[in-house]
Parts: C-alpha cells; structure tokens; sequence
C-alpha cells in the first residue's frame, strides 16, 4: 500500500513537470495559411491555442509569439482554434493566406455559474465551499445512479459503493460523520425539490432471527437506493453545498452537506436529438480462494483430531471410540481419494449482461425550450437470480410567456423494479454467501439423478447444517419495486429589473412494493425444514413543496453589487405503509400470501412537515471584496413543543486578490481568491415522532386466543430538538498558467453539538432510553481538488483531475457518566475517539511454542500452542471481556481520487483511480470465512495455519480444533482488518467519428466507446470488498461486513448519436 | 424592505400556521390520548401481563435452575452469561440478571402507570377494584423477583412522564425490609380488592394467586405464620386440586387446569407469542428426528445426571420430566439426558412452543403450605399436604418424620415435583442451603467451583451501575 502511494505522488510531480514542459515547448509547420492569434480582451498574443482543420486531424499549435501555420486541404476547410479560458472558435478559411484571430474570454468558464440554495452565483464571487461537477465529468455507461460516478471526483465527499448489488445503496458522506443516533445522509435538492437520501440500508438483521410471518410482514430493510430514482444520464451538473455557509440556508437540514442536483433544459436552439446506448457485461470482480477438497479435508481432519485430543483422546483412536465432534470421515484420511472438488462460489455467481438506451432531444424556440428523455436500464446481477431495471422519463419546459413572465416544468416519472438476493448474513438466515463460502467442496452440487445434493451423513458428520445454495437461492423470492412520479412547476415575475418573484409548487409520490417469500427449502438456523412463509409490503409517499421567493439585483456605479433573495417555503410529507405476512403454506408453488393463511400485518401512518422562512445578500465590492449571509427559520413537526423554531445564521468572506493592481503584471495568476466562513445548521433526521410518549402493542393470550395490550414504549420529550452544527471554513481558489492549474484547497472545523443520543435511564424508572439533545463529536478536515493540464498539443491533451479528502472525527462529549457508548459487541463510542470505534480484545498473535504459554495470560487455562495470543490490557494474568480496547475505526484517514483523461486526434481515454487509507473493517463473517472449527470451508489461508511447533505457518492463522475453548466466547480482532485500498475504478477509451464520415450519415455526432469498470483493487482486505459494508447508513454499526453483494468488474460498449 | 418582508412572512409562518407543524402519530397511540376508560386500563394491564412471557422464558428458569444441581449445559458454544450461571459465577455483566431486572422493574413501572392515572378517570367501582387489584399483583411480582435475586433494591411506586422527573427522583437502594414491606401491603390490598377467586382465568391475577405469592414471600423471609395464614386461605378455598395425571400439566392443552392458579400463557403459530423451552431443554444434536422439520434443540438447560437418579423408583413424575433417549434420522435412538416439561413436540419452529408455563400451582401451594406447617411445628398437618403431592405421584405416604426430617423429604419434594419451574435455587437460597448442597454437588462431580455465601444474591447489572454509580454494588462482586 505505501508503495501504491509513493508512486501515485511520482506521477503527480510528473503532471506538474508536464506542464512547465508544455508551456516552452513549442510546434510549428509548413505554410499555406498563417496568423496570430490574439486575446480579444486585451489584444494580448496567445501561445498554445490548438489549431485544427476540422474533421481531420490535422492541426498544430500556435508558438510563443501567438503565430501559427498550417497546410489546409481546401479553402473550405473550418479552422477551429481552441484554448483554456477562451470560447472555441470556428472560421472558415476561404482563399485567405493570412488569418488573424481574436479569441473570446470564455465566458461560460470565468463565469461559470454555480447553484447554490434558491439561486445561482458565479464562481468567482463564491465565498463559500461548494464542489461543482457536471455531466460530461461523470458520466460512465452501466451504472443505475448517479451517486457511484462521484467517487473520488469531488473532495470532501466520502461515497462508498457499500454493496455490488444492481440497485443497491452507496453511502455518502459529506465531511465526515455527523449524527450517531441521527441520519447522516446529505439533503438532496433535485431542480428545486429538497428529497431526503437513502436510509435504513442495513442489511446486517436481515429477516431477523426469524422468518415468521411477522418478521417478513415488517422487514423494512432498504434495499433500493432512492437514488435510483434520477436518471443520471438527465443531469446537468451536481453542486456539493459543504461549508456551513452553503448549506444554513437549508437550515436544519443542511448539517450533513446538500447535494443539489441540476438536470439538463433546453437551449434555445435548433432541437438535437441524442441517442446513447451501451451495452455490458459483468463479472464478480474478485472471486475469493478457497481452500480445495484435500486441503478442506485435512483441514476437517486436523481440527477434529485436535479436538478429540483436547478430549484426553489419542490421535490414533478409531471413529468408533470418539464423540461425534471428533470423528472422522475415512475418505479426508486420504485426500487423494476426493474426486469431487467444488467451488461453490462458482455455482451462485455468473457474468451477466448490463444495457442502457437513453433517448433525448434538447432544443427550443427564442420563447419556449424544452428537454425530453426516456430511457431504460437493465442489469442483470453477478449473483443468480438478482437484477434491477428501470424505466425513465422526464420533460423540462421553459416559456417566456410575456416580457416579464417566466414559466416552466420539471417533470419526471421513473419505474424501478428488481430481483434482490440475500448474500449477506449467516447461511442459518438464509445468507447465500456464507453458504457458499461454508460449504464442503468434496461434495458435488447435483446428485447422479440430477437433483440438488442433499446428504444427510454430512449434517450428522458436522459439515455444518448447510441446505444446498441453489435450492435456498431459488427459495428466496425478494422482488420489489419503485414508481417515482416528480413535478415541480415554477413561475418567475420580473417585478421590475431589479426584483424578480419566483413561486413554485411540486409533488414528489413514490410507490414502492416489496414481495418476500422464504421456501421450505430455506432453513433457519436449526430447523432445515423452515415452514415456508411470505410477506408483502406496499408504500406510498406524497411529499408536496411549495415556494416563493423574491430576489433583488442590482449594481451601483459598477463596482458594488448586490443580490438578495427572501423566501417562505412550506414542505409536508406523509408515508403510508402497509404490510402483512402469511404462513401455512400448504406448497411452494404459490408464493404470494394468498397461498397461505394470513396472520400477520400492520399500518402505519407517518409524516412530517417543514415551514420556513429564509434570505440570502451576496455583496462584492470592485470584484474583489465578497461577503454573504444567511439566515433560515425553520419550523418542524419533529422538534418538542418547546423548540419548535430554530434560527441557522451563516457568515462569509472572499477576498479575490488576483483583481488587486499590484498583481495585475502576475501573468502566470489568473485567479487567486481566499474565502473564510462561519454558519450554523441543523440536522433534523431525527425520526418524526421522537418527542412524542408512545406505547407500544403487545399481545397476549387468553382463553379465546390473541388479545392486544399496550406499553409505554418511550419518554416524551418537549425539549427535543434538531442537532447542530457549527462550521468554520478556510478555502482558497488559485489558478496558474492561464488556467492550467486550478487549485481548490479548504481547511474546516465542524463542531456537532446538540447531537441526540438516546440517554441510557435507570431500569428502575420503567424506561430504557430516552432522546435528548446531548453530545458533541468534532470534525476537523482538509480536502483539495486539482485540475490541471498537463499537457495540450495538436492532437493530444492530457487533463488530470485528483482530490484529497482527510477527516479526524472525535467525539467530546456523551451523556454517559463513563464517556462511552457500547453500540454492539463490535463497537463504542467514547469521548476522545472517533465514533463507532472497534473495541476488541487484541489479538497478538499465535503461541508458536509451549515455551511462550509459560507465564502467559490465558483465555482458558488449557489454550495450548497453536491458539491465539492476546493482549492482557489490565496486566490481570488472564483475557476476558475487561481486556477488550479500542483497536481501530472504520473511517478512512484520507480518501482521494485521480482522473487522468488523454486525447489523441479523435480518441479520448479516461481513466480514474480512487483510493482510500486507513478505515478498518470488521469482518464478521470472519467466523465463518477464517474460522477454525474444522467444521466450515473456508478461505485457502487456513492452509498457513499453525499445524505443529515444527510446522508453525504464518504466525496469524491458529490452529484448528473443533473446540470454543481456543478462540473464547468474545469477540477479538482476530477478524478485524485494514480495509485500505486503491482501486482502478474506471478505464474508458472513446472514439469520435470524423466528421466527413458523421455528415455523410446526416448526423451532426457520433463517438463509440469501450470501457472497463472496477479493473482492479490494490487491497489487504481478505473479503470481497474493503468498501463492502452490510450496515448502510447506519453509523452506529459501520463499518461491519457480513459478505455484501459483491461488486462486479464491468465490460461495457457504447455508441452515441447527436442528430 | 427585505426587513420588513422577513418580518410579514415570519409572522405568517409562526402565527397562522402553527397547526401545520402540530402533527401526531395517526397509527400509534401517544400517552396524550390514552388511558380513557375501563377499557384502556384493561389493554394496559394485558401489555402488563404480556412482559411475563419473556421473563419467564428465558430468565428466571435460567436463574432458577442452571445455577443448581438441577441442570447443565450441554452447547458446545454457550453464551458467557450461560456459563457463568451454571458454574455459579455471576458477574454484573450477565446478560439474564440484566433481563430479570428490566423486565421485572417493567412490571413495576407499568403498573406505577396505571395506579397513577387511574383514579383519574370514571368507571364503575367493580371494575376498577379489579384493575387496581391486578396492577398490586404485578408490581408485587415484580419487587419479590428483584428483591430475592438482588437484595437491596430502589423502590419506584410513582410514575414518570418526562426525562427530568426520573432524574430528580430517589433511585438509590433500600433496605430488603422495606422492599418486602411493600410487595406484603400491595398483595394484601390485592388480595381484599380482587373479589373473585380465580378471576378472569388462569392468566390474570385472582386473589388466589395474590394469596399464594403472599404466602411465598412470607415463606421466604422465613415468617411462617403469617405464611400459615395465607396459603391455609388458598387450600381452604376449595377452589384448586391436583391433577390427576402429573404429566398432562406440562403438555399441549395445559389451559386452565384446576391445579393451575397462575400460569403464563403461549401459543404457537409463529405469532411472536411462543416459548422456547422446546429447543432449551432438549439435546444440541444435528440429527435429533423428535420435532417436526427436524428441529435441533440448544441443550442449554439439561438434567444432569444427578437429577436423573433424584427420583425414587415408580415415580411417575420421573418418565414425565426426563426423558433417556432421542429419535435420530437415521431411524435409531441415541441416548440424551433432557427435559419434557414445556417440550412442544407439534412445533419445528425455535421458540414457537406452544405449551403454558405453570408460575403458581396448588402442589406448590401444597408443598409451602406443609413447610409452614412443619416449621410450625404442625408436622402431622403438614405430611397430609406433602403426601397428597406424593400420592398423585404414584408414591406411598410418609409418616413419623420428626421436623428435620420432614423438612428434608419437602425439600426433595420440591426437587423432583417442581424441577424446571425455576423453583431450585430460591428454594436453596431461602432454607439456608445453598452452600452445603451445592458445594457438596460440585465435589461429587469433580467441578472445580464453589459457590460462597456472598453469592446467594446476584450482582446489580453493571449497565443500572454504569449509569447510576451511587447505586453501589453487592458484596463480593
């Protein structure tokens, strides 16, 4: 890993070295046309403008001195001259020998315009941390949302693509985690329309210890990503709201960032119709090693041997003498005899196909301008009998119905629908992954009648109560899908120039269905014959907004210039879900609930509402001093009756010194600006009855069958209340060499105070917990986005992208008397570290020899060579649960990312690499994976275990008995590990048509692509994944793997037509 | 300007539309709009009765027999808490007294809620002596079950409904005399206010059942008089018998039986309803063929073999508690050692047993209405009580035992006739002779533990002391 690292800062330096080569090194040609081309601000000549004959590829450069010559093949060829910064531009050459050319600022670019909360700013009079990302960055083919495509591309931003699952969950962090008890996702602004991201994705519990009916009636586990629902081939541009003084103007729901997603809208122009489509196919991306038959048999062997000697036992003893734990089947004596040799990964896991057709047209008249899509996506998972596919449309109106009246539209409509399977969990639940990971591969999958092997000795001889994977896969049925329907309409008045009043009013309704069955070929954990059960949920959402906003413009003697918005909004949500389970099923052929009897069910009502009222002043002084400020009052239905209303004021400052006099000579700055900030928001996740004392249905029994009864089941609380965060930021912007190094740096500290926590009461008061509003967790971070351009000639440029992101969270303040919060047998919180750290007993290695058992803390008093090490942390002479300390955490140190993009004539090759360093997973399927029962298969690693003194293996892997004794009750590091990597996210080589060869197909463009996904992970981590986490959003237990979904490696053609 | 405008929507905002933000759970009742009429209460005091279940499950007969000569563990991978109770090693981690705890100060606070609210609201005097006498009953319960496992114990009888009250309130612990002060005052009242007998069946507090845990309590503070007195009032009401038949009190279809006076109900179905004694009290075997769908058990909770050999020759209790041997796939048997009661055979399904837990019965009665006698120095009263017990058992009568001895054969009674009802080790703890069995069942059989005297009550849960340290820990923890 460090190595990865060393050489990823080499070819940094490289691109930096490139540049300063780029800018001495100069072309030039032979003589038919020739001329100079000039800045048209301030007729300055410009060096290195591209300069190519169009549809061909031929071209050159001008030289230091701004001149150029270049050979046409005809006077009708179009030149186009390009450079950063300025407009490209088309002249037809004619029977001209002398061409001089004055290339427009490019205004779009110096300008660009970034959306920020009710409105836009340009970038140069932004004082706050806002990451702006557009379409053409990217967009990659194959993949369901748009959220994936971010990694590693905006800094400060932490995505993990939790699961490979098609449809499934990525977690997004902006800065850090924010919330422990709380929802951590960023508000998603979609064209106006503030959404809340995904939640309640932790796949860890799911089904429950239990598949009864009731258990599936009330599975909600999140398996779709919401996210989903955007068509990422209709977005325009993604703007990251990071700082406090972005994102407080949504208040008290901006504390965990806001990601505000713009999509495309017609231009005014004459209609284009695009078709772009793409097609794919994927496999498991790192299948894992596993040890073969004999290496499993003489593992099976071994550990049954130890065990039975462990027992006062002789390894010679015959099976008829031993227990059962410790026999042994004849055939693993002898290795060799095992014909069979499965891999059951194999038997789950499949390349399958992934396609893409999305058609749109943008254009308009000079009054009216629309954007129409539609599309559809389909991928079929690398695990069998998984898929997801969607259905997309959306149109976006603009209309200038008077000189002063503005209308418009967006409006969407998607339809999600999908296959899910249950990779993760144990086999016992139905987890298809430690099924096929546990599974013996001296047995085949299908018997000589062609059915699914099925052996009852195995089970008797304890190969592990383990039904065949291809009748629990086929017995699970998990089919759910989403229809989106989106509008948000707008009118916009021009009071006057100056003032403009803009109201909009949208809806947002989903409708989502979830079907579960479990066959009786699922088993649950000791019964192999489960009865069969079903459940179905149905939910419906309707999230209405309205707003209305008045923004004022205006500059006084050109140098002061103001822009102020006001605004009221009121935002109501109300989710209905309904759900009920079946059992008794008489057969597996029915699995809908109608084919049993339904005994289980509930429904449930529950919403939330939102009024608030907000401004903003943007004020900028001669272009060089910016200050902004806000403030938004929030009302919510979620906070307790006596903080109903909170305010969330925001501060900044820029300071563009690039504009100042004394640097006007400092031709290799184009942009210097430094920005500070301050701001208050909230965090309103906080679930929308919390403050409200509850009972709970219980049900009991008498004489006549089921009665209901009730508990209080939770504290009110009138003083509960948003969660806060306080924001400082420090940025600078700095761009060099005519643009050719754009660098954005910000520094932060982000103080989360008010964070509810459910506050452990005493028993005796008849409650459990109750939420209040206590404890502070800081974060403290640095990130930095670099674009340069490393190189730009003729026919080849080289751009590289690449962000850092470093976050220290620290918790400093809890309402426990010990400063710490046990979040499950894995994981606390404690005052001083970051939340949710691991807090094991240390594992320090294996006792290689009696000698070092000698005087040596024990977990039990026989552990013998070849068993686990661990620390004693209070020097007590023995290892128990008061040795455990905190060994880790699951949160990166840094995360980065690195885009390089090369275009050689009408080839373009991209190619991102995304890395991350220092979070820890736990594997819990460690027991399983790396267990050393001699019961399961597991990885081929076991083969290094510890066999004898002579025969120690690696020092880390014990040895293997089939006895609790060695590894001890509690939960050790043995299976937490570093879960660094740097991964090669995505390679894509494109070609675009040449010209001639478009135009005779009366096309106006047409590029084709080939691209690879996830090429490849530079990891430690022995799972699949090291982003692989079975927990979702859910904080408090991050950073667990319990075999997620693996991800795949993608092969994708793609083919895309502008006509 | 734009002053003014935040000014006019602010006030349109947090005046007029105040309405807006007041939005309450539709499908969930709050504490505001509950608690109305009889009916209310009623549904309250079944959410009462419903925490029992739990209790019961897996807990005090963990507690009440893991701990003793009576059972052990078979598992091959227990939990720690399981193992510190079968060798008699408690920590205040230990995940059952945790749940004893709760769920007992649950039943406390629960019934705090409804003796606080109830007089508030108007309903016939009938019904409401009948609410009121109910929730004495379960808060009673509660307190014996903490004050006999952990001694000294706060007392709660107000009901909180905000997180400040409960801060402000005296959670420290009294003294064990004046928690049983108040579980006597609360069955009396009890027991005066619930005018019938059996009540509304078996599952509700009658003042039967108020009756017998008055008896218990006093029996366990060693007052045997006023024991005398309260249990004489259960066998003269006339109202419970024996069952003829041992074995049917702890099979399917075990409602309402005459000898029952207080039972916690189950039923399977896959309701969340369910017990789990079925897999708790039977072999961890991979091949076990005794449950449909193959069920395995857990062997968490099996005789050992001493208890095996307690009963004497022709006990018809013996072939009713234990069974010798289990049906394997392959077709054969194979010899187990493991419990019947509560085993619901028609279930394959873990923790779906269907089959009542007997909490009260008359042969309980029966059997501390003799002890009280005997310690009374009633002792041929008392061996009439002891022989109807050992009759119905296929057992002759005793006769001519003098009070020690006497007090031995109701001690091996109790064994046998109330083996995993989660009676041992109280009954131990509370006749003084928990040191000298146990210790002496340890060295029999060659375990390296020892119980001592400290550890007759268990340690406060670290998690009530983690967040109360002036709560203080038992001696010797």
């Amino acid at each position: 890993m460090k190595t990865l690292i060393k050489s990823f800062v080499f070819v940094m330096a490289l691109c930096f070295s490139m540049v300063h080569y780029e800018l001495l090194a100069q072309a030039g040609n032979r003589l038919v046309v020739k001329g100079t081309v000039t800045s048209a601000e301030d007729g300055a000549t410009i060096p290195g403008v591209t300069v190519l004959e169009k549809g061909t590829s031929n071209g050159t450069v001008t030289d230091i001195d701004g001149g150029y010559d270049i050979t046409l093949g005809n006077g009708n060829s179009v030149l186009v001259f390009s450079y950063v910064g300025f407009a490209k531009t088309e002249i037809q050459a004619g029977n001209r020998s002398t061409l001089d050319v004055q290339l427009q600022m490019d205004m779009e670019q110096l300008n660009e315009v970034v959306v920020v909360g009710y409105g836009t700013q340009k970038r140069k009079d932004l004082s706050g941390s806002i990451s702006r990302i557009t379409s053409d960055e990217f967009l990659q083919p194959s993949t369901g949302s748009f959220d994936q495509m971010l990694q590693g591309k905006v800094a400060g931003v932490q995505i993990n693509q939790t699961t490979g699952a098609p449809g499934g969950n990525v977690n997004i962090l902006v800065r850090g985690v924010s919330s422990i008890s709380g929802g951590n996702q960023p508000l998603y602004v979609i064209d106006g329309f503030p959404v809340d991201g995904g939640s309640n994705s932790n796949m860890r519990g799911y089904g429950g210890d239990s598949f009864s009916s009731a258990n599936m009636a009330s599975n909600t586990a999140n398996r779709i990503n919401p996210l989903n629902s955007i068509n990422p081939s209709d977005i325009a541009s993604i703007e990251i709201l990071k700082d406090a003084s972005a994102t407080a103007i949504y208040g008290s729901r901006g504390s965990n960032g806001v990601v505000i997603i713009t999509t495309k809208r017609g231009n005014y122009e004459k209609a284009q119709i695009s078709l772009d489509m793409s097609y794919g196919y994927q496999e498991v991306a790192n299948k894992l090693d596993l040890m073969n038959a004999s290496q499993y048999a003489d593992f099976v062997a071994d550990g049954r041997d130890n065990a039975w000697i462990f027992r006062g036992g002789s390894i010679n003893d015959p099976n008829e003498v031993r227990n059962a734990a410790s026999r042994v089947r004849p055939e693993f004596r002898n290795p060799a005899s095992l014909t069979t040799d499965t891999d059951w990964q194999d038997v789950i896991f499949r390349t399958a196909p992934v396609r893409n057709v999305q058609l749109s047209s943008r254009g308009g008249t000079d009054k009216t301008s629309f954007f129409i899509s539609g599309g559809y996506f389909s991928q079929e998972g690398v695990v069998i009998n998984s898929d997801y596919n969607r259905f997309n449309l959306r149109v976006n109106v603009d209309a200038q119905i008077t000189d002063k009246v503005r209308i418009g539209t967006s409006t969407y409509g998607s339809y999600g629908y999908g296959r899910f399977a249950n990779t993760e969990s144990h086999y016992g639940q139905g987890g298809l992954l430690s099924n096929v990971l546990a599974a013996s591969p001296t047995i085949p999958v299908y018997d000589a009648d062609g059915n699914y092997y099925f052996n009852q000795d195995d089970v008797t001889d304890g190969l592990g109560f383990l039904a065949n994977v291809l009748a629990v896969s086929e017995g699970s049925v998990d089919r759910r899908n989403v229809m989106n329907v989106y509008t948000n309409n707008y009118i916009e008045v021009d009071i006057n120039e100056n003032l403009m009043f803009r109201s909009s009013a949208g809806i947002n309704y989903s409708s989502s269905n979830i079907r579960l069955w479990r066959s009786t070929a699922v088993p649950q954990y000791t019964s192999l014959n489960y009865p069969a059960t079903a459940g179905a949920t149905k939910m419906d959402n309707l999230n209405w907004l309205n707003e209305n906003t008045l923004t004022f413009n205006k500059s006084f003697d050109n140098k002061h210039f103001l822009n102020a918005v006001a605004g009221f909004t009121a935002q109501k949500n109300s989710g209905d879900r309904l759900s009920a389970g079946a059992s008794d099923f008489p057969t597996n052929y029915v699995t809908y609930l109608s084919g049993g009897i339904v005994n289980a069910g509930t429904q449930t009502l529950s919403e939330w509402s939102l009024l608030s009222v907000m401004a903003r002043i943007n004020y900028s002084f001669d272009s060089k001093y910016l200050f902004t400020a806000t403030l938004r009052r929030d009302g919510s239905s979620r906070f307790g009756s006596n903080f109903k209303w909170g305010s969330f004021p925001s501060f900044s400052l820029g300071y563009n010194i690039s504009e100042e006099e004394f640097l006007s000579n400092a031709d290799f700055l184009s942009n210097l600006k430094i920005r500070a900030s301050y701001g208050i928001s909230g965090n309103n996740q906080i679930g929308n009855y919390t403050h409200i004392g509850l009972l709970s249905a219980r049900r009991y029994i008498n004489e006549s069958g089921l009665i209901p009864g009730l508990v209080p089941s939770s504290l009110a609380n009138d003083d509960l209340t948003w969660e806060i965060s306080k924001q400082t930021n420090f940025g600078i912007d700095m761009s060099l060499f005519q643009d050719r190094i754009n660098l954005t740096a910000d520094i932060y500290r982000d103080l989360k105070t008010d964070l509810l926590l459910a506050v452990q009461l005493p028993a005796a008061s008849g409650f459990y917990s109750s939420v209040q509003n206590i404890g502070d967790v800081e974060n403290k971070g640095f990130e930095l986005g670099l674009n340069t351009v490393n190189i730009q000639k003729t026919n080849f440029t080289w751009n590289s992208n690449f962000t850092f992101s470093a976050n220290k969270n620290k918790v400093l303040k809890l309402a426990t008397e010990g400063g710490r919060i046990s979040n499950s047998p894995y994981q606390i919180t404690e005052v001083g570290q970051p939340v949710s750290s691991f807090y094991l007993i240390n594992k320090l290695g294996i006792f290689m020899n009696s000698d070092e058992l000698e005087g040596a803390a024990l977990f039990h008093p026989r552990t013998e060579a070849g068993d686990i090490k661990f620390e004693d942390v209070n020097e007590d002479g023995v290892i128990n649960q008061n040795d455990r300390k905190i060994v880790g955490n699951p949160w990166p140190d840094f995360v980065w990312g690195i885009t390089n993009n090369f275009e050689w004539k009408n080839f373009n090759l991209n190619i991102a690499i995304v890395g991350s360093e220092g979070a820890q997973t736990y594997l819990e399927s460690g027991g399983a994976l790396m267990g050393s029962n001699g019961v399961q298969n597991g990885l081929v690693l076991q083969d290094r275990r510890w066999r004898s003194e002579e025969d120690p293996g690696d020092g880390i892997i014990p040895r293997a008995i089939r006895s609790n004794h060695a590894l001890g009750f509690g939960t050790s590091s043995n299976f937490l590990f570093d879960a660094s990597f740097i991964r090669i996210r995505n390679v894509m080589l494109g070609y675009t048509m040449p010209q001639e060869l478009v135009s005779r197909f009366r096309l106006t463009g047409m590029n084709v692509y080939a691209s690879v996904a996830n090429v490849y992970t530079f990891t430690d981590y022995p799972g699949y994944d090291p982003e692989s986490s079975s927990t979702g959003d859910d904080v408090v237990n991050a950073g667990i793997d319990y075999l997620n979904y693996p991800l795949p490696r993608t092969y994708t053609l793609g083919l895309k037509i502008t006509l | 300007m734009k002053k003014y405008i935040i000014y006019i929507l602010t006030l349109l905002a947090g005046t007029s539309c105040s309405d807006f933000l007041e939005l309450q759970p539709e499908h969930q009742i709050s504490d505001g709009s509950f608690y109305k009429n009889a009916n209310d209460f009623e549904t309250a005091l079944i959410g009462s009765y419903s925490s029992l279940q739990n209790l019961y499950d897996a807990n005090l007969v963990y507690v009440g027999e893991l701990t003793t000569d009576n059972a052990e563990i078979q598992w091959t991978t227990p939990s720690i808490s399981e193992v510190e109770l079968d060798e008699v090693n408690f920590t205040p981690s230990n995940g059952f007294l945790n749940a004893i705890w709760q769920i007992s100060f649950n039943l406390v606070s629960q019934s705090n809620n409804i003796l606080s609210r109830i007089d508030e609201v108007d309903m016939g005097t009938q019904i409401r002596d009948q609410i009121k006498g109910e929730a004495l009953f379960l808060r009673a319960f509660g307190y014996f079950n903490l004050v006999r496992t952990f001694g000294p114990i706060p007392i709660v009888d107000v009901a909180f409904r905000s997180p400040g009250e409960i801060a402000a309130y005296d959670m420290t612990r009294k003294p064990e005399e004046a928690v049983y002060q108040m579980i006597e005052a609360d069955l009396n009242q009890a027991t005066s206010l619930l005018t019938n007998v059996d009540g509304l069946g078996k599952s509700r507090a009658s003042s039967a059942a108020a009756m017998t845990l008055l008896g218990k309590v006093y029996l366990t503070q060693m007052d045997y008089s006023n024991a005398e007195t309260a249990l004489k009032g259960v066998v003269e009401s006339n109202a419970y018998s024996l069952e003829s038949d041992y074995k049917s009190l702890f099979i399917n279809g075990n409602d309402e039986l005459t000898e029952s006076i207080f039972e916690i109900k189950y039923m399977s179905g896959n309701l969340g309803v369910g017990n789990g004694f079925s897999s708790t009290f039977t072999p961890a075997r991979f091949d076990m063929d005794i449950f449909p769908n193959q069920m395995q058990g857990s062997g968490r909770i099996l005789p050992t073999p001493e208890m095996a050999e307690a009963y004497e020759a022709g006990d018809l209790r013996r072939p009713a508690s234990i069974g010798d041997s289990v049906k394997v796939i392959s077709g054969g048997y194979e010899k187990e050692l493991y419990g019947l009661k509560f085993v619901d055979f028609t279930t394959g399904v873990q923790g779906d047993g269907g089959i009542n837990f007997t909490a009260l019965r008359y042969a309980d009665v029966l059997l501390m209405y003799a002890e009280a006698l005997n310690q009374n120095a009633k002792q041929d009263e008392a061996i009439v009580y002891l022989n109807l017990v050992r009759e119905r058992a296929g057992l002759t009568g005793l006769s001519g035992l003098d009070q020690e001895a006497l007090a031995l054969a109701l001690a091996q009674e109790r064994r046998v006739e109330l083996f995993l009802e989660g009676h041992r080790w109280f009954d131990l703890v509370r006749t003084g002779k928990l040191l000298t069995e146990m210790n002496a069942y340890f060295a029999r059989n060659n375990l390296n533990f020892e119980v001592q005297n400290y550890e007759s009550i268990m340690p406060i849960p670290l998690r009530e002391i983690d967040i109360n340290p002036n709560l203080g820990q038992n001696t010797g923890y």
